[in-house]
């Protein structure tokens, strides 16, 4: 009797061991397919669209490259599901230094966008903001732009500045066609919009220039004993 | 020897279970702040750097780039209004009023979003459609061309509609509800299709 009770007691205690062993299993189990799961979920956009991009800014480029051939587009995956609409991109290195996206279409309705990577909006603008019929992006990354606030650079009229984190992206040109029989002549205006690194002009910053006048006025003299200013930097080309 | 085993039959089942989930929540789930008008969905404020993982991750596996604020919105269908598929085979309706903007386009594309490789005309422009007095049309996608405004559609593969609006985003849901866009009926008319 004594002998079946602990034959029962081992045999209940080893499925006692075992449900607990599978616990464990189970709950390491489902933790790490959860880590699995964000982890899969967070690099998608890093895989999903770096591919492409890799592909597209071939190592060694210099400057920004437009893409406006439709067969090339295709070819990249670069696709819109809109029959109507034709597109150029401009993929882009911000560490190549500002770039500068400029376009001119004659059609009823066409916009800039400029995109992260992962295909995420950093800004966009549509026609009703062209300035003579053109509308020019200037893109460049927070630490760019203050750079190029500080040594006094001069930002092309009627130019929008957007700023992106990132330092690789994509420009998208879009023209609607009101006709399919137009689709070719928007093809040509595309074609023709350019997309290059954005070359500044530069002005000595307001302080500096105060503190001459002010100089010169209290003492003429003291233009000998003032230092010799440093060259004005020029971010956008150093980095290059 | 059975700790080996007990870790990597773990690791195993973990990389399996999580990464079909996630392509199974990319894929099928819908992101939050999706703005639904009947039949009709878009994303809202898609691209915007607040959007979360998961949307981010849809677009980035959509193979797309989504349309800014300023390039209006794009509305997508893959079912009729009553719920049924839209069978390439079949007839299919859009009637009623895009009162939303006065410039849009309309694309046939695959269930995932992606341009339908047809060729020929593979979508209408707003200029395209010849209205009733009261703004409101009917458009016809099939096989044969009909006495309203036709898009010809001959091929067999699945179908997606795109109705892509250009006048700006919205940002809230009309006043008139789903009417505010076109409804969705499947017809009865076409090869095979009512078997």
């Amino acid at each position: 009797m004594r002998i079946m009770n602990n034959s029962a007691g081992r045999k209940g205690q080893s499925q006692r061991s075992a449900m607990v062993s599978f616990g464990f299993w189970l709950v390491a189990m489902l933790a790490s397919a959860a880590l699995v799961h964000f982890l899969v979920v967070l690099t998608l956009p890093i895989i999903g669209r770096g591919v492409l991009v890799e592909q597209v800014l071939a190592p060694g480029d210099e400057g920004p490259v437009l893409y406006s051939d439709p067969q090339v587009l295709e070819q990249l995956g670069f696709r819109y599901s809109d029959a109507r609409q034709d597109s150029a991109y401009c993929a882009f290195d911000l560490r190549d230094g500002a770039v500068r996206v400029s376009g001119e279409l004659d059609v009823p309705f066409w916009s800039l966008s400029v995109h992260t990577l992962s295909g995420l909006v950093v800004g966009s603008v549509n026609h009703r903001a062209a300035s003579g019929g053109q509308l020019a992006l200037v893109v460049m990354t927070p630490q760019l732009g203050r750079e190029l606030s500080e040594a006094g650079a001069v930002v092309p009229p009627d130019t929008l500045v957007v700023v992106m984190n990132q330092p690789v992206g994509i420009v998208r040109i879009s023209g609607l066609a009101s006709y399919g029989a137009l689709r070719p002549a928007l093809q040509e205006q595309l074609a023709e919009t350019t997309c290059e690194v954005q070359r500044f002009s530069f002005v000595a910053p307001q302080s500096q220039v105060n503190q001459q006048l002010t100089a010169e006025e209290e003492d003429p003299d003291s233009r000998q004993s003032m230092p010799i200013p440093s060259p004005t930097p020029r971010p956008d080309l150093d980095q290059q | 020897m059975a700790r080996l085993l007990w870790f990597l039959s773990v690791v195993l089942a973990a990389v399996i279970l999580g990464t079909a989930s996630a392509i199974f929540v990319v894929q099928t789930l819908r992101p939050t702040g999706m703005l639904k008008l009947g039949p009709w969905e878009a994303v809202q404020a898609v691209g915007d750097a607040s959007a979360n993982p998961y949307t981010h991750a849809l677009i980035a596996s959509s193979g797309q780039l989504p349309p800014g604020s300023a390039e209006g919105m794009r509305f997508v269908a893959v079912e009729a209004t009553d719920g049924s598929a839209l069978r390439p085979d079949c007839s299919i309706t859009l009637s009623g009023q895009v009162s939303l903007a006065r410039l849009w386009t309309l694309s046939l594309v695959t269930p995932a979003g992606r341009p339908l490789e047809l060729a020929g005309a593979r979508g209408m422009h707003a200029q395209d459609i010849v209205y009733h007095q009261d703004g409101s049309f009917d458009l016809t996608i099939g096989p044969r061309p009909q006495a309203t405004n036709t898009l010809l559609q001959g091929g067999m593969a699945p179908l997606g509609l795109v109705l892509h609006l250009y006048d700006g985003a919205i940002t809230s849901l009309p006043e008139e509800g789903a009417q505010a866009m076109p409804a969705i009926t499947v017809g009865t008319e076409g090869p095979g299709c009512g078997s």
